[in-house]
């Protein structure tokens, strides 16, 4: 995706990155340059889904961690639509801004789980909710709710996660990230770990929180289950 | 990143703009001598230590801030300014009730000695690292919170008891020891003590300086947790120091790091953790085991 990407639709994107930059500066290795993002760009759009892809170490988890601001990004900007803060450039705004973005508006769904390892399962798929203000009892409701659709055990829920297998702990980061209802979802490799029925129901739920009107941003290289579902798929040159 | 004005939060609650602390006389020449870029907070000509310069951050309803350096970059003195038990040589700290974001803030360090010791009462919660330093080890546990609520204007004997009880349930300590002697407590059990009194009487703030230092893993992560859960049941804000990362990245949303005395960088845990812009910090991070 190296180079300017075109933005063909006339409707207004909910994400537009312009000239996305990042370089990291390893300051303990002589000051060495390392530069995953290259002059990106792309718009996303409510309700739909942009798949990036590319191969391991493309900058595919980069793009996604400088939207979360994760990253700092080394130049360009990153336009969001924002309900309550207009039109805003994640790029720069402040951190307490970015907070707000994070709680409400944007969801984000690692590759690997990092929760606090002693909390059972089900309030860690709750916490986004609660974080919102809505009671504990109610929240764990809806987080089983999702549980349950993902095929999670309902043995397992009062379980703590760090004893769960790599594709059960997807299952959980995948939950945590749907339950948020956010309007725009960023998912790094989101059927990685997944076997063929756990991916098919995580496919549908992706599709269906498409339908809703989640404009959701995807890496993966897993080309062939995503690049169906998706309505634009760009490919990361190597930098 | 390395700008130490930080403005960040409309509805802040503490907001400390350009806080200094100096041991010593001080000379012309102290601040373009020290600091990180000289990798001292010692003046080589006048000697005086420039224990923290130019901190300026600001404290969200509800947010847990944290700081992060090595032993003696500054963090503690930090904690000590906000507490308002040293005495700051430049700079502000401002205060304002949460949810009275029109009001005119309260500039802490304009307060006489009275009213500080009454503001650090109702307003201020510490834990510090020892628990010798924030209990009175001759008291009971009971009288431990007992002093921080008459402190704060409780008068009534029966309510300062029933207080302390419920905040004995809350830290997850057995009420009915209420009236031991904290020396018969272990040191997990006496760093919810601390909590307790801390948060005794309802402070806007409370400042937790090192508080899982010196504790084995496995109490070290049951403080942790009940800290963790405090912030989600009773929504105060907190400034958590602590030279470990690990700590940091439980706890707070945003982080401060300091070296030196002064900020060198500052943002979301996430990306101090991730994505580290300063030397100093890729040292940090790269340092945790």
């Amino acid at each position: 995706m190296e180079g300017k990407m075109q933005k063909t639709d006339t409707a207004l994107p909910i994400l537009e990155v312009r000239g996305l930059n990042k370089y990291f500066q390893l300051h303990l290795l002589d000051g060495r340059v390392i530069r995953p993002v290259i002059d990106v760009s792309f718009t996303a759009k409510s309700g739909s889904i942009l798949l990036i892809s590319g191969k391991s170490g493309a900058g595919k988890t980069s793009i996604l961690k400088c939207i979360y601001r994760t990253y700092l990004a080394n130049g360009g900007e990153i336009w969001y639509n924002s309900l309550s803060q207009g039109r805003v450039d994640i790029a720069s705004i402040d951190e307490a801004e970015v907070l707000r973005l994070r709680e409400i508006e944007i969801g984000y769904c690692s590759q690997f789980l990092k929760v606090l390892p002693r909390v059972a399962a089900l309030d860690v798929v709750a916490e986004p909710l609660v974080r919102r203000g809505m009671a504990f009892g109610e929240a764990r409701l809806e987080a089983g709710r999702w549980l349950a659709r993902l095929g999670l055990d309902e043995s397992r829920w009062q379980a703590f996660p760090i004893t769960f297998s790599g594709g059960e702990q997807q299952r959980l980061n995948l939950a945590r990230a749907f339950i948020a209802s956010p309007r725009l979802l960023l998912l790094d490799e989101p059927t990685a770990s997944l076997d063929i029925h756990s991916k098919s129901i995580v496919l549908e739920m992706i599709n269906e929180t498409k339908a809703s009107g989640v404009a959701i941003v995807v890496v993966s290289h897993d080309t062939s289950a995503l690049a169906s579902l998706a309505d634009e798929t760009y490919w990361l040159s190597d930098n | 990143m390395s700008d130490n004005k930080i403005v960040q939060n409309k509805k802040w609650v503490l907001r400390a703009d350009n806080l200094t602390r100096r041991y010593g006389s001080g000379c012309a020449y102290c601040s373009t001598i020290t600091g990180p870029d000289h990798d001292t907070n010692q003046c080589q000509i006048c000697n005086t230590v420039i224990a923290c310069s130019g901190i300026s951050f600001e404290l969200g309803e509800g947010e847990t801030l944290g700081i992060v350096g090595e032993s003696g970059s500054g963090k503690s003195t930090v904690m000590q300014l906000v507490n308002l038990s040293v005495p700051a040589d430049e700079g502000e700290l401002w205060y304002r009730q949460s949810g009275e974001y029109d009001k005119e803030p309260l500039n802490l360090l304009t307060l006489d000695k009275f009213k500080r010791r009454t503001f650090r009462n109702q307003q201020l919660g510490i834990v510090h690292q020892r628990p010798e330093l924030g209990l009175n080890m001759n008291f009971t546990v009971g009288g431990n919170v007992a002093e921080k609520l008459l402190m704060a204007g409780w008068r009534n004997v029966g309510n300062i008891r029933q207080r302390a009880s419920q905040l004995m349930e809350l830290t997850e300590l057995p009420p009915t020891r209420l009236d031991d002697d904290p020396h018969t407590f272990s040191g997990g059990m006496l760093q919810r003590v601390q909590i307790s009194k801390a948060l005794s009487s309802n402070p806007s703030v409370l400042l937790l300086d090192e508080v899982t230092t010196g504790l084995d893993l496995s109490v070290q992560a049951r403080v942790l947790d009940l800290i963790k859960r405090l912030q989600w049941e009773l929504k105060i804000a907190m400034l958590v120091v602590s030279h470990d990362l690990g700590v940091i990245k439980q706890l707070a949303t945003r982080t401060l790091v300091l070296k030196n005395g002064q900020i060198v960088e500052h943002g979301l845990t996430d990306q101090i953790l991730e994505d580290p812009q300063h030397p100093y910090t890729q040292l940090l991070v790269s340092s945790t085991l």
